[in-house]
């Protein structure tokens, strides 16, 4: 529902060529004009300021920078500069420049905020979003690369990002003279010591096509602030785990292929993986025509999950989400960005957590049946579970020494609470300790 | 003339990067013209007349 405030913003999105293109080329959410005698009922509560009514594509699985992975944050910077550039030819621009105007469709970023677009004054040299992109775009990665913070940090500490002074203050100055920091940070920060506050002047550029080749140029600017950010993938205790001197190739071929079986016979529609790594068996559900969430707590496989995707299997949108401390909800009356728990419920009808569950209970000492309760809760249908013995080295690493009672963590526990949801519709030994893989279906509730 | 507020070390870096922006466009074109004139003073012949 759009506000008289918002009344311009929505012409210029409906009537732009720009968008019309960008919306066949499927890089901009789908928009239409509510006819009024389609409007919901909801229009009563809003009376007499409510204009016009905006209805849009359902983009599935929403997400949020804080569950992105740097590549995944370059992506959308990258979707928001090429649609700020497109849009100067028709004397339009953006009015925001942040994450939050973007979701991911799989590994395709698209653009969804309709009414960011407004009409520019072609003879005004200054994209007014550009200190926010710069907050939240190019400065995370920084803060990434030099300081180890990570994007949940970031973005649940604050939805705008980050400010050149936050991270001048925390950088050391071998840092901040490095070449891809310095535009963003220790330049605008001398800089701006310098004017010492107060009002600037901007005189209008009379000829319009300097107006616009200066824009260009700011842009390119910001595209090449990004790039300077693209890294190598980082390495961390979890990208070598296909690696077979963690776990033998056979074990790993072994479990592929019965997983794949699984999945191709019972064809899940929607699909959460949880621990998903590499996105490995992300990909292969969605081969078998799933839509894909992948969850991971650690950033650096995620970020590799992403990279390593081929374009055409878009249906895997790979997040960075630990399941023993999720996402919460943030914005405004905690209402504007929900939860993962409360964006998951009810979304998916197959939970696939291949030797994760030991890591809740054991590494994280959450007790068992609060575990299988929450895979009840996010699951409508089946769970496809592998189990990890106490005996098996891993599971013995996480315990940190530690005894491990089989009332705690064992297969007949596992079963007897997972009996509480579900039934047990067959099982699979894979590997040579003890380790089983259960594929499980929710009982019908009353 | 347009007052802003900058309100954001950024946003008076992006005031400085106009300035340079435009400087360049400036040269940009000075250096074409005076090229279109160079060049087409070397293509008339001695004898012709130059405007």
């Amino acid at each position: 529902m759009v506000h008289p405030d918002g009344l311009a913003h929505a012409r210029a999105c409906l009537e732009s060529p720009t968008v019309a293109r960008w919306q066949a080329e499927q890089r901009f959410v789908q928009t239409r004009e509510v006819p009024r005698g389609d409007w919901p009922d909801l229009t009563a509560t809003f009376a007499g300021t409510v204009t016009t009514v905006l209805e849009h594509e359902t983009v599935g699985f929403p997400s949020y920078p804080s569950e992105w992975s740097p590549a995944m944050l370059r992506a959308a910077g990258l979707l928001t500069l090429d649609l700020a550039d497109d849009l100067l030819d028709e004397h339009r621009s953006l009015k925001d420049a942040t994450p939050l105007n973007v979701l991911f469709i799989g590994k395709r970023p698209i653009f969804v905020d309709a009414l960011s677009i407004e009409d520019r004054d072609p003879h005004s040299p200054i994209w007014l979003p550009y200190g926010q992109f710069i907050r939240t775009f190019v400065l995370p990665p920084i803060a990434g690369r030099h300081l180890g913070w990570s994007m949940r940090r970031t973005f649940t500490g604050g939805r705008d990002g980050l400010t050149p002074e936050e991270l001048f203050d925390a950088l050391g100055w071998r840092s901040r003279m490095r070449s891809g920091v310095f535009g963003a940070v220790t330049g605008p920060v001398l800089f701006s010591r310098i004017h010492r506050g107060g009002v600037f002047p901007v005189q209008p550029v009379v000829d319009a096509r300097r107006a616009k080749f200066v824009l260009r140029r700011l842009l390119a600017n910001l595209r090449k602030a990004l790039d300077s950010q693209e890294l190598a993938p980082r390495r961390s205790a979890w990208t070598a785990y296909r690696d077979p001197a963690v776990h033998a190739a056979v074990y790993h071929a072994a479990r592929f292929e019965l997983v794949e079986s699984i999945l191709r016979t019972h064809r899940p529609t929607r699909l959460l993986d949880v621990g998903a790594n590499d996105g490995a068996f992300s990909e292969l559900a969605a081969a078998t025509g799933a839509e894909v969430v992948a969850i991971d707590r650690d950033q650096a496989v995620v970020d590799q999950s992403f990279r390593r995707q081929k374009p055409e299997s878009v249906r895997v949108l790979p997040l960075v989400v630990d399941l023993a401390d999720p996402t919460p909800a943030t914005g405004w009356r905690n209402t504007e960005r929900p939860s993962f728990l409360d964006r998951a419920t009810g979304y998916f009808d197959c939970v696939l957590c291949l030797a994760v569950l030991h890591h809740l209970v054991v590494g994280d000492g959450l007790p068992l049946a609060a575990v299988v309760d929450l895979m009840a809760t996010l699951s409508t249908d089946l769970l496809i579970a592998e189990f990890v013995p106490a005996e098996d080295p891993w599971c013995t690493r996480l315990a940190a020494g530690r005894p491990v009672p089989p009332e705690r963590w064992s297969l007949g526990a596992f079963e007897a609470e997972a009996a509480r949801h579900f039934t047990l519709e067959s099982r699979h030994p894979v590997g040579e300790q003890g380790r089983v893989v259960l594929v499980l279906r929710k009982l019908a509730t009353a | 003339m347009q007052y802003i507020d900058p309100g954001s070390s950024s946003l008076v870096w992006q005031l400085l990067l106009v300035g340079l922006a435009g400087l360049g466009y400036t040269l940009r074109n000075t250096l074409s013209t005076l090229y279109r004139r160079f060049f087409s003073k070397r293509n008339k012949g001695p004898d012709e007349p130059t405007a």
